[in-house]
Parts: structure tokens; C-alpha cells; sequence
């Protein structure tokens, strides 16, 4: 959603923060909100917004979020519990196909699809929409292009401090 | 004399989004406003779209989108900035209000956002997904706990 801000604001806040491009939205209203700023929000106007219309804009979109994922988190550690939800979703292919060879994964998997119906049950309840059933399929397409770039983004982490160890 | 608003949009290829968008700007009936796109190199007729609406157009950094809406910052002339995505619509304009609003000397003046113009499948699942607060799941209740035991 949109808002107003003050050009000033925007520039004592020192702007967005560039070494982000997941969040930075988030970012400037984490750093508003709660603030001295005078804010007034409107009850009784509403904006409208477009969003990613085919699952391959999805995947995109989770690509750019994964290469500074990791950024964010180091700047919000408490938003943490969002990397173990990628994951979670980025795991059921690869739990699926280890489950054929592994019986105990059988139960991972069935303990994964309860899950993905809960979200499913839930996304209804509080969007009040049916499509809310379907919020597991983008958070699936959307984690399948975050997660391989967040694991880029550790190894190139981790290599960087062995060499600098080294 | 510099305008009261800058409407601002960083933009990449967006050629279709951003005509819609600049449609609903031209509406306005609050006309103390200039937009200003800040175009990160589109090759689609994007800029093409934003002359016609008579934009005023900045080339963009490519280091990405908070660069650009940096570049937005820096380069608006309104003493307010209502930073918008292409893909943002206004179909009832601006608050009508909104003189009034801006002479209040606020810093922030914020609204919701209305989730039933989606039309693609993909967008009315994503739209239910907005107005999920996944933070109240016990999926992610679970993972903040585990990571606070570990924390």
C-alpha cells in the first residue's frame, strides 16, 4: 500500500536502504513506525495494486528477494522464523522424492501436507477468499526461487570469511 | 514554484502497468502534483508511455530497486512524495481531502489498499495472501520458537 511521506522524512531517514532488495518497503515502515513522525492514516480511502499475474512473475520475484534475504535478516533478526518458512516449502519436493526410498520420510511428508492444508485453511480464514486455499501454491513457486539464491548467498558468505581467516 | 506532491515510480519495462497507473494519476482532481518516473533502462516503449502522460523521466541506477527509489527521493520537487510501483492503481483518485491533509504539515499519511481488482488467477491468490497474516500461523509461531531456543 501506498503512503505519503514528507521529502524530508525521507532524507532524516537517510532514504532506503540499497543493500536491500527484499523488504525495503518493510524496511522504511519498520523505521517509521512508532516514531515521533505526525502520521495520519485514512480510514475511509483505499488504493488498489496489480500484483505478479502468472507463477513465473512469482518465481522472479523470489529470485531477486533471495540474493538479499539474508541482508534483511541480519537487520531484523526477529523475522527470522521467514527463512524456516522458505525452507520448509523448498523442502517437500526433495522430502517427496526421498520418501520413496526412506519410510520415515513418509511421515515428514504427511506431517508437511497437513501443514500446507492448515496454511491452506487458514489463508481462507482470514482473506475470507477462496482463493486463499490456493496462498500455499505462491509461497511454494515463491520460496522454490528464494531458496537456491539465499544458498548462494551463505556459500559466497561463508567462503569470503574462510578466505579472510586464511 | 515547486509542486506540493511528487508522484513517484520506479519503473523497468512496465510499458502495460505503468499506462494504467498514469491513467489513474490523470485523474486526479488534486493537481498540484508532477510525476516523475525513474526509468532503469526499459527497451518495451515504457518511456514512450510516461512522455505521453508528460512524466518528467530520470534514467535510473541499475544496482536496484531501492536505488532507484532513492533516485526518486532525490530527484522529486514536491515538498511531499507519495512513492508508488507501477503496478499500483487509484481508481478514486487521491482523498478528497487531501489539500487539507498536505496543509497539516504531517510527515506520513497513509491508507489501505483495496484487494478486488485482481483479475488473473495468480494475482486474486496473491491478493489472499496479502491479507494472510502468515505471523499468526502456528507454522510460523513454531519456527520463531525454535529459533528462540537456539537464539
Amino acid at each position: 500500500m501506498a503512503r505519503i511521506l514528507k521529502k524530508e522524512v525521507y532524507q532524516e531517514l537517510g532514504g532506503y536502504d540499497e543493500d536491500l532488495s527484499y523488504g525495503e518497503f518493510q524496511d522504511i515502515r519498520k523505521r517509521t513506525d512508532g516514531s515521533k513522525l505526525e502520521t495520519k492514516h485514512l480510514q475511509d480511502f483505499e488504493d488498489s495494486q496489480r500484483f505478479r499475474r502468472n507463477f513465473k512473475q512469482v518465481y522472479g520475484q523470489g529470485k531477486w528477494y533471495g540474493k538479499t534475504f539474508i541482508d534483511f535478516l541480519k537487520k531484523y533478526p526477529e523475522e527470522y522464523a521467514s527463512l524456516f518458512t522458505v525452507f520448509f516449502f523448498f523442502s517437500i519436493p526433495f522430502v517427496a522424492i526421498t520418501s520413496l526410498f526412506v519410510p520415515f520420510f513418509r511421515y515428514l511428508l504427511l506431517l508437511q501436507g497437513l501443514m500446507v492444508l492448515y496454511i491452506s485453511l487458514e489463508a481462507y480464514r482470514q482473506s475470507g477468499s477462496v482463493y486463499g486455499f490456493l496462498v500455499p501454491l505462491v509461497k511454494f513457486v515463491r520460496s522454490m526461487g528464494m531458496a537456491p539464491e539465499i544458498i548462494k548467498y551463505l556459500i559466497r558468505d561463508i567462503s569470503k570469511k574462510v578466505k579472510e581467516r586464511l | 514554484m515547486p509542486p506540493k506532491l511528487s508522484v513517484v515510480a520506479p519503473v523497468l519495462n512496465e510499458k502495460e502497468n505503468l499506462r494504467e497507473l498514469l491513467e489513474d494519476i490523470d485523474d486526479f482532481e488534486f493537481k498540484d502534483y508532477e510525476v516523475l518516473i525513474v526509468d532503469g533502462g526499459s527497451s518495451d516503449g515504457t518511456r514512450k508511455v510516461a512522455k505521453e502522460f508528460g512524466a518528467r523521466i530520470v534514467d535510473g541506477p541499475q544496482e536496484g530497486m531501492a536505488a532507484a527509489r532513492n533516485k526518486c527521493i532525490e530527484e522529486a520537487r514536491g515538498e511531499y512524495i507519495l512513492m508508488v510501483d507501477a503496478d499500483f492503481r487509484f481508481p478514486d483518485g487521491l482523498p478528497g481531502d487531501i489539500n487539507e491533509l498536505l496543509e497539516k504539515d504531517l510527515d506520513i499519511i497513509g491508507w489501505g489498499t483495496d484487494f478486488s481488482a485482481q483479475r488473473a488467477l495468480v494475482e486474486k491468490i496473491y491478493a489472499a495472501e496479502y491479507q494472510m497474516n502468515f505471523n499468526n500461523t502456528i507454522l510460523h509461531r513454531l519456527f520463531s520458537f525454535l529459533g528462540g531456543l537456539n537464539g
